[in-house]
């Protein structure tokens, strides 16, 4: 789930339970059922548990970009050296991607696309 | 961290907040909720008044009830506790309750009661010898039990005179 998906779930939450919790309050006191109050809050809970909990496709429609790898050829294992590795991009500083700053904060920046 | 189970544990709280929220509502529009009762209560018969175990005094009455408390249930109601107790008042003590009968009503059909002579459940016994020529009030009370809130008493009384002044057996 990105980031943006995040924000959609939580804001999900509150509505679906509070929009449930609404309908079911109005509609059991307009029927004189209590009942009908808590089966329409126990469905709100089960629908909303069902569409916010898994990791749905819509919340993955804002993926984050990062920048591309400042070696390509080197692959993973120049990443995975750590250090060493930032040393040595913070000396070369080339790929157009680690403008100004050194090669261990651009590794680290995100940019959305 | 905004894992499945984080996500979770949001529901689920909001929903115990909203669940809260909503029984504070339904509290209040139990305010609203005016219950008309019919009741009638009244004495056919005293049918016993001896000393119990030479130390009480023992009433044993008989009663007519009718009562409508239909009105009574709102959707918050989980059931009634309808109970029938006796009250008078001595020099010594001056509230003296006893209950001589009882019944859980759990739905508004059951809350319609119509007996001609009421058995009694329980006896009406004085702490001492002080019933012979007692005033005496009879009284329907009520315990509303809701399913959220608070309980609630209601009750009607009816004066239903003396008791005799010697003892009947």
């Amino acid at each position: 789930m990105d980031y943006e998906g995040q924000k959609q779930s939580e804001a999900l939450i509150t509505r679906l339970l509070v929009l449930f919790a609404a309908i079911g309050f109005l509609g059991g006191y307009a029927v004189g059922s209590f009942s009908l109050m808590v089966a329409v809050n126990a469905a709100g809970l089960a629908i909303t548990l069902l569409l916010v909990v898994p990791d749905w496709p819509w919340f993955n429609r804002n993926p984050l970009s990062w920048l591309p790898p400042l070696y390509p050829a080197d692959g993973e294992g120049a990443a995975a050296s750590g250090g060493g590795g930032a040393v040595v991009v913070s000396g070369g500083g080339g790929d157009g991607a680690g403008s100004g700053g050194s090669g261990s904060r651009s590794r680290g920046a995100v940019v959305k696309r | 961290m905004h894992s499945a189970w984080s996500r979770v544990n949001a529901v689920l709280t909001f929903f115990g907040s909203a669940l809260a929220v909503l029984c504070v509502l339904t509290t209040l529009t139990d305010m609203l909720h005016a219950p008309d009762p019919s009741v009638n209560l009244r004495l056919t018969e005293v049918k016993r008044l001896a000393p119990w175990r030479n130390r009480y005094d023992q009433a044993v009455l008989s009663v007519g009830l009718e009562a409508d408390l239909r009105s009574c249930f709102s959707w918050n109601t989980k059931q009634l506790f309808v109970f029938v107790q006796a009250e008078y008042a001595t020099e010594k003590h001056g509230v003296n309750q006893v209950v001589i009968w009882d019944r859980i009503i759990r739905t508004p059909e059951e809350a319609v009661i119509s007996i001609p002579a009421l058995k009694q459940k329980y006896a009406l016994l004085d702490r001492a010898t002080r019933l012979r020529g007692r005033e005496v009030n009879l009284s329907l009370a009520w315990s509303s039990m809701p399913k959220v809130g608070a309980l609630s008493l209601d009750k009607r009384s009816f004066p239903v005179g003396k008791l005799p002044e010697e003892y009947v057996y």
